[in-house]
């Protein structure tokens, strides 16, 4: 070889060198990124003057596209400010999460997808909104800005969100109901009526060509762990919100004789037994499995929250077109309960919509604060209601004719005098859940073990008979102790 | 032997069963039943997602063997409902009715209520949405946006990704197994050995710390705020970086190809005055062609089907095919009419790839096969 040609040896050098080059590179002080804009107090009336910013807003992935029109006309209102809107589902919030660790920074996001709930261990990572320029606390019908700081003796609020908490209430197709020649607004109105229900309508569709179920349901580990378990034991006198709180915050156990929550465990092992519901729920999907059957006819009823409802309308479904949908509140009084309660989560006063931390020091934030000040405005608010079909608990300029068909159908007329559910009453006092949640050590598996799943594998050996109530309410029980720490009552 | 006792013998015994050509026949039918039996099964989800792209989401739970009869869209459908379930902007529907962009669709408006408020002829509508049920998920893809890009232009960069990709990777993998070949010393060898362990790290692990570095060299994030262009080639650069870097499987399979060659034939090329480029290029990069299409092979559809790093690194108006698709998905409500019409429609371009160079392939595979 002649002295121009590299050898074999001389590539891998220079190779490494320039490895090593490259690599030191990288560890040399970064070029300075724009300068960021000093903190400002946002005037929030009107759009700040500046050149035109693009602004990365996240929206609930259920309703997409009208919280998409609803930024469409913030920006056909303030042309300056250009807004991105995206979302994000349980299978890209992890590569979301990821991308903003790299530096990525939305200027508002939504905790629903990532299940963040700001407690001590995270709450930085969000702005305080006690310290934005914001014209609306007083707009409220609950003590928004000092509800989360009170809880967690923290500096806050992190989020905000302003309507009333989810409500799960029985969701039916009418027209099948009718088909099975059952009327559940006229013969239901204890839990015993709920059962009895249950098992004529499981027979019927057994027999019923077409229709897969009668009750329809599938796994969730969310619900399960959040709402179910919340929502069933209030049929039952001992079943209350405060005797619940009481096992969360240490003066009751979850495993006792007299538990609220064995009425949970009870009511799915009793529909398991009895072939009310799907064999192997625990193995069904809740959209591909349970939602998808309703919206095409062939099952029956759900418990379920606001959202079928609507895509059941979205879809086209002929009966909900029809408007063929129907519901009742949730739970029956059980004997010896002498009110009809309808379960609501509390208002979220732990997550939802948030700025990240890191916003405050961008050039945008000027308009990143009026963003946030006209989404939660009285103007944006209506919007976004009849968006989700959901109950602002919010005083706005104009009653609102919410148009969502599960408050249009069940919601309205809860406690309404002369209403067909003038005797239910709205239980959304503070959770067990959220009230024990500034003692929850980090990293703990909480009480249902909903967060990884666990409460699926309890479910799973309860309903195949490998474990009784009792077991399952010992497991609770067993994680409430290990997950639990510096409650003032323990 | 007379004709009498002729007349008395029993008649030669038939041949039971086939002879040596029947049976082959025989073979041969059965083999070609095989065949068609197995073709029909690989193609059948080729076809059920044909199918599928023709059913509306409303009918997704149900079998179907063939396109449903069409539904029209209801004017009492709200046009927040559609919209979720159907990906359609509000603003490209008051574009399609003349209605001015500043004023607000309310979620619940039916499509009847848009008709009287805008003084719009309700067949308008109804021709608007004629065919909504059938084709919504092509013509969603085929012409709408979604995160502010359409389906061509995400595809044009995957394609423009792909090759550039797979020609660097294959460019450098040569040369690095050119430079690795020559080792045979044990320390040497642990070089080796060193740079193949990249083989064994999961891209999800390395996920998050791969991307600072990225965000050190090229600031992606934050950054909306800043020139599309130079973002959004950055980005793009960035995916092509991390497909070309370290490619460990193609550095081995040219190693042990470009050791398989003679050291004499490089000796003799320098003999007759060929310097190592000529060397490189005009005697040694003939003999790969096996490893390079096999590398084609393996490394296309990986570099083309890339989901998780272009998710990460890419603008969801900048992005690639896979996250495109993946936007259609919504936490609880998916429109699966415009999923299978958008998978169909990206298989399509790799299935013609591997059609117009089968040749090259088998090719490039047989010649591997036959080697002494």
């Amino acid at each position: 070889m002649n002295s121009n040609n590299l050898s074999r040896r001389d590539f891998l050098r220079i190779s490494a060198l320039t490895a090593v080059s490259v690599t030191m590179a990288g560890c040399a002080t970064p070029a300075a990124g724009p300068a960021p804009a000093a903190v400002t107090q946002a005037p929030a009336a009107s759009a700040p003057e500046a050149a035109a910013v693009t602004l990365d807003v996240m929206s609930l992935a259920e309703y997409e596209a009208p919280y998409r029109e609803i930024w469409n006309y913030f920006q056909s209102q303030n042309p300056s400010i250009k807004i991105n809107v995206f979302s994000i589902n349980e299978d890209t919030a992890a590569a979301h999460e990821a991308k903003v660790a790299g530096g990525y920074l939305p200027a508002i996001e939504l905790t629903q997808e990532m299940q963040i709930f700001f407690d001590k261990s995270n709450y930085e990572m969000a702005v305080n909104l006690g310290e934005i320029p914001f014209e609306w606390w007083d707009r409220w019908e609950f003590d928004v800005k000092n509800m989360w700081s009170d809880l967690h003796n923290l500096p806050g609020p992190r989020s905000l969100d302003f309507f009333q908490g989810f409500v799960m209430t029985w969701q039916y197709n009418k027209e099948l109901m009718d088909k099975a020649g059952l009327d559940p607004q006229r013969d239901v109105k204890t839990w015993d009526d709920l059962k009895k229900w249950l098992a004529t309508g499981a027979e019927w569709a057994a027999k019923t060509d077409g229709v897969e179920w009668f009750y329809n349901q599938a796994w969730h580990n969310w619900i399960f762990g959040n709402n179910y378990s919340d929502a069933i034991p209030l049929a039952f006198a001992d079943g209350q919100r405060d005797r619940q709180r009481d096992c969360w915050l240490g003066k009751a156990k979850f495993n006792a004789e007299d538990s609220p929550y064995r009425h949970f465990y009870e009511f799915f092992k009793e529909a398991n037994d009895n072939g009310w519901m799907p064999p192997s729920m625990w193995t069904r999907q809740w959209e591909g499995d349970m939602e998808a059957s309703y919206i095409a006819g062939k099952s029956v009823m759900m418990l379920h929250g606001p959202w079928v409802w609507d895509k059941a309308l979205a879809a086209g479904s002929d009966f909900a077109v029809r408007n063929m949908q129907a519901g009742l509140p949730a739970t029956p009084p059980a004997e010896g309960q002498g009110v009809w309660m309808q379960s609501a989560l509390p208002p979220n006063i732990d997550n939802q919509w948030f700025i990240r931390a890191g916003n405050e020091n961008t050039p945008y934030w000027d308009q990143t604060v009026y963003a946030w000040n006209w989404f939660f405005s009285p103007e944006a608010v209506p919007m976004r209601a009849q968006a989700e079909g959901r109950v602002p608990l919010y005083k706005l300029d104009e009653p609102l004719d919410l148009q969502g068909p599960q408050y249009q159908q069940v919601l309205k007329e809860i406690g309404e005098p002369g209403g067909k559910w003038e005797n239910v009453q709205f239980e959304q006092g503070l959770t067990g859940n959220i009230a024990a949640g500034p003692y929850r050590k980090k990293g703990s598996r909480g009480v249902w073990d909903w967060e990884s799943n666990g409460n699926n594998e309890v479910f799973a050996q309860l309903l195949t008979g490998r474990i009784t109530v009792q077991e399952a309410l010992d497991i609770a029980q067993r994680n409430w102790d290990e997950s639990f720490e510096g409650l003032p009552a323990s | 032997m007379t004709a009498a006792t002729e007349r008395q013998l029993p008649p030669p015994p038939r041949k039971r069963g086939l002879g040596i050509a029947g049976r082959r026949r025989l073979l041969r039918v059965i083999a070609l039943i095989v065949m068609l039996v197995y073709t029909v099964l690989t193609l059948f989800p080729f076809y059920a997602l044909f199918v599928r792209s023709f059913v509306s989401t409303r009918d997704a739970a149900q079998l179907h063997l063939w396109i449903p009869e069409a539904a029209e869209v209801s004017m009492d459908m709200q046009v927040g409902n559609l919209g979720v379930f159907y990906n359609l902007d509000m603003a490209v529907i008051k574009d399609a009715f003349g209605i001015p962009q500043t004023e607000f669709l309310m979620a619940r408006t039916t499509l009847r209520q848009v008709a009287e408020k805008y003084n719009i002829p309700e067949q308008q509508i109804k021709d608007y949405f004629e065919g909504f049920y059938t084709f919504n998920g092509w013509r969603t893809l085929l012409t709408g946006s979604l995160y502010g890009t359409t389906f061509w232009a995400a595809l044009g960069r995957t394609l423009l990704i792909t090759v550039i990709s797979l020609t660097l990777a294959i460019i450098l993998s040569i040369f690095t197994g050119y430079g690795l070949s020559g080792l045979r010393r044990r320390d040497q060898m642990f070089v080796y050995n060193i740079y193949l362990l990249q083989m064994v790290i999961p891209a999800m692990l390395i996920l998050l710390p791969q991307f600072l570095i990225f965000q050190w060299f090229f600031r992606l994030f934050p950054g909306y705020n800043d020139p599309g262009a130079t973002r959004w080639g950055l980005q793009l650069l960035s995916i092509i970086l991390i497909n070309i870097k370290g490619t460990a499987l193609s550095t081995m399979i040219f190693t042990a190809a470009i050791s398989a060659v003679p050291k004499e034939l490089e000796d003799s090329a320098s003999i007759d005055g060929a310097s190592s480029w000529q060397y490189v290029r005009y005697i040694l990069l003939p003999l790969l062609k096996v490893p390079i299409v096999s590398i084609i092979v393996i490394m296309l559809p990986l570099i083309y089907n890339q989901f998780l790093e272009p998710y990460v690194y890419l603008d969801p108006a900048n992005t690639t095919l896979l996250p495109f698709i993946q936007s259609a998905v919504g936490q609880f409500s998916t429109n699966f009419q415009l999923i299978y019409s958008a998978i169909l429609a990206s298989v399509l371009p790799l299935v013609l790839v591997y059609l117009m160079f089968r040749r090259f392939f088998v090719e490039g595979v047989m010649a591997g096969a036959i080697k002494g």
